[in-house]
């Protein structure tokens, strides 16, 4: 089932704020003369999982590095969590209630696995003993916990790096191509876990090239084209259980 | 599943009252932390200061061969081969406590946590100006040995006119060097061309000052009369806080940016 975009661009202005997770307007971002992104708006319900489509260059990830506060936008703006994008201070407040997952981990190499994570949980004021190890068991890397993160394997990194993002808690999770170098096992545990947060009325935006993955996990499809948000499925219909 | 991965579960599965996430931490533990891991990864890849130690031994070592026994020659030239040392060994040190700042982007994730990104600038200078202490020690050693300085007495006024030079020198050079980084190739050469008139201030008061701490002439009394350590202290001290702050209060907008 395919539902129009409320304007060119533009999915955004049907939820009442209070439910909206994320609620952009008119973002734009131009790096030189290039326009990434040409004015996209949406809104995201709490507790869902949008899937965010699109080829090569189409300017997802720039859209997700804006959201989590990464990059700011030239023109537009708008509500993640119910703060404002643009006032520093609301950032500061976005950035505790977020975790990503990005191409790169974050992580230092020279540092032990635990020790990574003890850093960003210092980072977030969190108590690393109380979480870490649930989060290493359900990944599987509790047994690599006192290794070096350089020893690892882009798929072992990559579990350290979804571990990392849900250290703090957080509300809302993004997550940028999650599943590319994770095996099938890890596949699974994530998708598992996605399925978990929104359960927890987290919300889930995920940027991926796995089209049936994506669209088995999410609740909304949306799929962005030079710089444009092109279409909006909702994925619910139909679906029983 | 086993009991740990079922509890994680239901960890995932609680509900998000909206306000979850993070909480607050305090600048100064905050500093500390950064400074801690800073510490370990150079205790662990030991690059920077071995690095700088080698470079700052070879200038030295060159100098001392070009120089040879000429005794007049060594009282007035090998004070500002010390300096030229530090302030070109200084970026080498720069570049690379940077550049590990980028790998795996983890600066990406420093601007994606919730900390004021001064605090982690702060703790930046704090090691790389340790790291900086460290080879002058290593240096004051050679210097010493290659250009026979046997006024032992005037040794600490030395290390603090070091400490009190560097301490700017890398608070500038950290702000500086977390753009250079950026440039594909050729970015120490860049920061050497900001870095240095920027801190020309402080390089002509330290050379000033180097006829007080090395009993030396430099240039020919060109320089004027020498400035006292007290006076030294005062100036550049000043100056080191003016290079500090404005790092502190800009270096997050660079990022940012």
């Amino acid at each position: 089932m395919t539902e129009p975009a409320t304007s060119p661009g533009s999915l955004q202005g049907v939820l009442p704020s209070g439910r909206a997770a994320v609620s952009v307007v008119g973002i734009r971002k131009h790096f030189g003369f290039r326009e990434v992104l040409r004015g996209v708006s949406l809104d995201v319900e709490r507790g869902t999982c949008v899937a965010l489509f699109g080829p090569n260059g189409a300017g997802k990830s720039t859209l997700m590095r804006i959201i989590s506060t990464q990059w700011a936008p030239t023109e537009g703006g708008g509500k993640i969590l119910g703060l404002d994008l643009r006032k520093q201070k609301e950032r500061l407040e976005i950035r505790r209630r977020i975790g990503v997952v990005m191409h790169q981990s974050f992580l230092r190499d020279e540092l032990t696995l635990l020790e990574n994570l003890r850093l960003t949980a210092a980072l977030y004021g969190v108590d690393s003993v109380e979480v870490t190890d649930g989060l290493l068991e359900r990944f599987g890397l509790h047994h690599r916990r006192h290794d070096l993160l350089g020893t690892f394997s882009q798929g072992m990194t990559k579990r350290a790096n979804i571990i990392r993002s849900l250290l703090h808690d957080p509300e809302l999770w993004i997550l940028d191509e999650p599943f590319s170098g994770l095996d099938r096992e890890g596949q699974d545990l994530l998708s598992e876990s996605i399925s978990d947060f929104t359960t927890g009325n987290g919300t889930v935006l995920i940027v991926t090239h796995r089209t049936s993955l994506g669209l088995r996990l999410a609740n909304r499809a949306i799929e962005l084209v030079d710089g444009d948000l092109t279409e909006d499925r909702d994925l619910t219909a139909g679906r029983t259980g | 599943m086993s009991p740990v991965s079922h509890t994680e579960r239901e960890r995932l599965q609680r509900h998000r009252a909206p306000g979850t996430g993070g909480k607050q931490v305090s600048s100064v533990r905050l500093f500390l932390v950064f400074l801690k891991w800073d510490l370990v990864r150079e205790l662990r890849r030991r690059e920077v200061v071995i690095n700088m130690t080698l470079f700052a031994l070879l200038v030295l070592f060159v100098s001392q061969i070009g120089l040879g026994p000429n005794e007049a020659a060594i009282k007035s030239v090998a004070p500002v081969i010390f300096w030229i040392t530090i302030v070109f060994t200084g970026t080498v040190g720069l570049s690379q406590s940077f550049a590990a700042e980028r790998e795996g982007g983890r600066l990406a994730g420093l601007q994606l946590a919730p900390i004021d990104l001064g605090v982690f600038y702060l703790a930046k200078v704090a090691a790389t100006w340790l790291y900086v202490i460290m080879m002058v020690t290593f240096l004051i050693g050679a210097y010493i040995l290659f250009f026979n300085f046997n006024q032992y007495a005037l040794l600490p006024s030395l290390f603090v006119v070091a400490g009190v030079f560097t301490l700017g020198y890398i608070g500038a050079g950290v702000v500086l060097s977390s753009m250079t980084t950026a440039l594909r190739g050729g970015g120490e050469i860049v920061l050497r061309i900001l870095l240095v008139p920027l801190m020309m201030p402080a390089i002509f008061l330290t050379l000033d000052v180097s006829e007080t701490v090395f009993g030396s002439t430099i240039a020919e009394g060109a320089l004027g009369e020498a400035t006292g350590l007290g006076t030294y202290v005062a100036v550049v001290g000043a100056l080191d806080a003016i290079y500090v702050t404005t790092g502190f209060l800009i270096f997050p907008k660079i990022l940012e940016d």
